[in-house]
């Protein structure tokens, strides 16, 4: 009666994402508009794993850790970019930050 | 039936898994002090690492928790701890009126994802009873045989971001 299939498990990976993107699309804050890119990098795992385990093959799990390396490094360089632009700047709102905008 | 009995179980603990992570990420892009966000986002992650336990991946749900909520959310926390928020200013409000659609948009793109996702995959030749074995010696070999050269690739990047950080966070002579 309430069997969990992979419907479930997509359906939560694409509620995760659609947080994250209305996250990126809504708040100022640079550092929560990071976060809301972790939360969609994390979505988008929560597939890649729920499938492997649909397919019976481990490939999905890799690809699942490579994404996670990726996000770590994601974070680490974005959160220099954020450090070096409140040093020059001393905000964190992304509408203040328009120097490259015409 | 202990099969039924097991299947209830799962189910239980996938819906509490699962308002748990939907929970915490409502949280995380609502909070207005991003502190707060940045614990909430701890929650979600462990949750996530919690569904993958239930995917049968436990190396990837402990990966998870060590990496994320480990590495990545010490990394925030830090990051915030530098920075003064408290007293920064407020934003202008040149961007208001596309905030106003963005929102809905967005909601809208989550509605189509979800109503995609939950109409079922049938893939052929595959089989929700079919379980990979996702242990860590499987895994590694996938890693060191299969996918040796996307792997080496990664600890190349992961050198660039190392090197572009400390460039990136670096403080200025003329800063001083």
């Amino acid at each position: 009666m309430m069997s969990i299939g992979m419907e479930h498990f997509l359906v939560l990976s694409a509620v995760l994402f659609g947080i994250g993107l209305i996250g990126v699309l809504v708040r100022r804050n640079v550092l929560v508009i990071l976060m809301s890119i972790e939360l969609m990098l994390n979505s988008a795992n929560l597939t890649l794993v729920s499938f492997a385990r649909y397919m019976g093959d481990l490939s999905g799990q890799v690809f699942a850790f490579f994404v996670m390396v990726i996000a770590a490094c994601e974070v680490a360089v974005g959160l220099a970019i954020i450090i070096s632009l409140f040093r020059n700047k001393d905000t964190v709102d992304v509408d203040r930050i328009n120097i490259m905008k015409w | 039936m202990a099969g039924e009995a097991a299947s209830w179980i799962y189910a239980v603990s996938f819906y509490a898994i699962a308002f748990f992570a939907v929970i915490s990420a409502l949280v995380v892009i609502s909070a207005r002090n991003p502190v707060i966000s940045a614990v909430w986002l701890v929650v979600c992650f462990i949750s996530v690492a919690g569904i993958y336990a239930l995917l049968k991946a436990p190396l990837l749900a402990m990966i998870q928790i060590l990496v994320y909520a480990g590495a990545i959310m010490v990394l925030f926390v830090m990051i915030m701890m530098l920075m003064d928020i408290g007293r920064l200013p407020s934003g202008g409000k040149a961007q208001r009126v596309l905030r106003i659609f963005s929102a809905p948009i967005g909601a809208l793109i989550l509605l189509i994802l979800s109503v995609v996702a939950s109409q079922g995959y049938r893939l052929k030749g595959a089989s929700w009873a079919q379980a990979p074995d996702g242990v860590t010696e499987s895994i590694g070999k996938l890693l060191f045989t299969k996918y040796m050269l996307p792997f080496e690739s990664l600890t190349l990047l992961l050198l660039a971001a190392v090197v572009a950080a400390v460039y990136l966070a670096r403080r200025r002579e003329a800063d001083k």
